[in-house]
C-alpha cells in the first residue's frame, strides 16, 4: 500500500481540515495523526470527507470513549484522535458530512475552541515576558529565534481564538431568528 | 409531568428524535428515520444527535434499552413523559398552523 508522511504545523483547524480534504480529493487519505505528523494512504480521489472536532472530554476519558463509540455506530469513521482533537471521515457518496447540524452545538464548539486557544495564548505571555526580559538585560541574542516563534504562535492562536469567538457570536445572533 | 418551563418549542432535532423513538432505535437508525420522515430535508449530524440523546435521557423523555454493558449499539425508546411532550408540541404546532393560515395563508389557499 502506497503511503506518505507529511510533517506540518497547523494552528488553525479550519485550514487543516481544508488541506486534509484537498489531499483526500487527490486520493491521499489521512490514516493517522500524531503531533504535526500526518500519515496518508493512497486511495480513491474524493472518496472521503474529513471533519475535525475539539471534544469536550479527552479522547481517552470514559465520556470521550463513549462519544467516539457512538460516532462509529452512527456511521462516522474515527480516523485519529489526538488529545481532545478528533479526525472524523465519512464516505462522500453518503452525502454532505457535518458533525453538527444544529446551531447550538456549533456555537458550543466554536466557544470551546475559542476558550482553549485563549488559554494557551494567555499561558504564552509569562514565558514571552521571561524570554524578552533575559534578552534585553543579558543580551542573550540566541534567544531571538525563540521570540519570533513565540510571537508567531501567539499571533496565530490569538487570530483563531478571535475568529472562533466571532463565529459563535454570529451564530448566536442568527439563533435569535432561526433555530 | 411536563414542567412549565419545558413547554417551549422543541428543536427540530428533538422533535424528530422523539418521533423516531416511537419504536426502539439506535443512533444510526434515528438519523435514517429522521431523513426519511422529512423527505430528506432533515439530516441530523451524529455529534448533534449524541448531545440530543444525552439531554433527552437526562430529562427522562427517552429511555436507553438493554443495559448490557457489552452491547455496543445502544437503543433508545420514548417514555410516557416524552409522549406527553410530543402531544403538547403538536397542539402548539397546530395553533401556529391555524393562526398562520388564517393571516398569511389567504392569498395562497
Amino acid at each position: 500500500m502506497n503511503t506518505k508522511v507529511v510533517w506540518k504545523p497547523y494552528v488553525d483547524y479550519e485550514k487543516e481540515e481544508a488541506w486534509l480534504n484537498r489531499m483526500a480529493g487527490e486520493g491521499w487519505e489521512l490514516r493517522r495523526y500524531t503531533w504535526m505528523r500526518y500519515e496518508f494512504e493512497q486511495g480513491v480521489p474524493g472518496r472521503y470527507t474529513y471533519r475535525l472536532q475539539l471534544m469536550a472530554d479527552t479522547t481517552r476519558s470514559k465520556k470521550g470513549r463513549a462519544y467516539l463509540a457512538f460516532m462509529r455506530d452512527a456511521g462516522v469513521e474515527v480516523v485519529s484522535a489526538y488529545n481532545s482533537w478528533v479526525y472524523f471521515r465519512k464516505k462522500t457518496a453518503d452525502g454532505p458530512f457535518d458533525v453538527f447540524s444544529d446551531l447550538d452545538s456549533r456555537i458550543a464548539h466554536h466557544r470551546r475552541i475559542a476558550g482553549v486557544f485563549s488559554a494557551v495564548f494567555a499561558a504564552l505571555i509569562p514565558s514571552a515576558v521571561v524570554v524578552l526580559n533575559s534578552n534585553a538585560h543579558e543580551g542573550r541574542l540566541w534567544l531571538a529565534p525563540l521570540i519570533l516563534i513565540e510571537v508567531a504562535l501567539g499571533a496565530s492562536l490569538g487570530t483563531v481564538a478571535l475568529r472562533e469567538y466571532r463565529k459563535a457570536k454570529d451564530l448566536e445572533r442568527r439563533r435569535l431568528v432561526h433555530e | 409531568m411536563v414542567e412549565s418551563q419545558e413547554r417551549g418549542p422543541l428543536t427540530e432535532t428533538v422533535f424528530y428524535v422523539l418521533l423516531a423513538l416511537h419504536e426502539p432505535m439506535h443512533g444510526y437508525g434515528i438519523m435514517q428515520r429522521a431523513s426519511e420522515m422529512s423527505g430528506g430535508r432533515v439530516s441530523i449530524g451524529a455529534g448533534t444527535l449524541y448531545g440530543a440523546l444525552t439531554t433527552l435521557v437526562e430529562k427522562g423523555w427517552i429511555t436507553p434499552l438493554g443495559g448490557d454493558a457489552g452491547e455496543r449499539k445502544k437503543q433508545y425508546v420514548i417514555s410516557d413523559t416524552g409522549r406527553a411532550v410530543v402531544r403538547a408540541e403538536l397542539a402548539r404546532l397546530e395553533e401556529l398552523l391555524a393562526t398562520g393560515r388564517e393571516i398569511a395563508g389567504r392569498e395562497s389557499l
